[in-house]
């Protein structure tokens, strides 16, 4: 099992605003962001860094409560969600528990996303929503990583953490240039 | 036909389908965590309205300061019903409205104008506009 302090270890360090270790749902999604838009120094970001920052807030947090499976143990729908400033950047430290079988696609796919740069992210986004809406697909289809990677400023950073019984901790570290 | 009108919430816009008063307007916020639920009474109801448009343009005025990727798909999903009414010989207009420091909100629709190959309109306003 995960605990509080394996979390806090990982991903935890002394500029991190807050952090929330439990299961994420709609209301919980629509309180973080009315927690981030609340902060007095969010309404002095430019209206461009707000509308990224907020896209990746939600985009970060529904990828998690879409991806993360139903599962009893190590812990059920354990994530980890955390923000901070620093020299200009606002950071988003999140993660979820996922199946080890499953991390060398992700992997994949995220490596694929950060070697892109933005023109391409934009055709790829493009294409994979066209996809989508050929397929009538519910699901994003990795779509809210291109967003999530569209919005920050350099590459999803990730990590993947083994625990027990074929389970992968998965984490990003996302930052967003305030200017 | 019936009028479909949805009030907006934190996380979901205001839905305004009128055709008595050719009102159609998507305004607020969209950030639902499942779009494809939330906007099917949206697009139930344009299903049912392009099979019994009578007249010969249609518009319909979108207002967002932010949608998530699954609002994306359900909007264009419910575009294309609208843009399938053209080869009756209808004219479709789509006013994109975004705020005027909003490029990448200005972005995305130019994105969906791409992806339908349909022309939006761009409208800008001022932030206390909205």
């Amino acid at each position: 099992m995960i605990t509080e302090n394996e979390v806090k270890e990982l991903l935890l360090d002394p500029q991190t605003d807050w952090f929330y270790l439990g299961e994420i749902d709609e209301d919980l999604i629509s309180s973080f962001v009315s927690l981030v838009e609340s902060r007095p120094d969010f309404l002095k970001l430019p209206r461009p860094s707000r509308r990224r920052l907020i896209s990746a807030v939600v985009e970060s947090l529904q990828n998690i409560q879409n991806n993360t499976p139903v599962i009893t143990t190590p812990q059920a729908g354990s994530v980890v969600f955390m923000q901070r400033y620093q020299s200009g950047e606002f950071g988003l430290l999140c993660g979820n528990i996922m199946r080890t079988n499953e991390v060398d696609a992700l992997r994949q796919k995220l490596d694929h996303i950060n070697a892109a740069d933005p023109i391409l992210l934009r055709e790829m986004y493009m294409k994979q929503m066209e996809v989508s809406l050929d397929s009538g697909s519910r699901t994003n289809a990795g779509l809210g990583l291109l967003e999530i990677a569209r919005a920050v400023t350099g590459p999803i950073k990730y990590k993947f953490l083994p625990l027990e019984d074929g389970h992968t901790f998965f984490s990003v570290e996302l930052f967003l240039s305030l200017n | 036909m019936e009028k479909l009108h949805i009030h907006h919430t934190k996380t979901t816009p205001a839905i305004v389908f009128d055709a008595d008063k050719g009102e159609f307007k998507i305004t607020g916020r969209s950030i639902p965590a499942d779009a494809t639920i939330f906007y099917s009474p949206a697009d139930k109801w344009a299903e049912k309205f392009t099979a019994v448009f009578k007249g010969d343009t249609f518009t319909i005025d979108i207002m967002l300061d932010h949608l998530n990727t699954g609002s994306v798909r359900a909007i264009l999903t419910i575009l294309t019903r609208f843009i399938r009414m053209k080869p009756r010989g209808k004219t479709v207009n789509v006013n994109w409205h975004y705020e005027q420091e909003d490029e990448d909100i200005r972005d995305k629709g130019e994105e969906m104008s791409l992806i339908l190959d349909h022309p939006f309109t761009f409208i800008s306003f001022k932030g206390s506009e909205m």
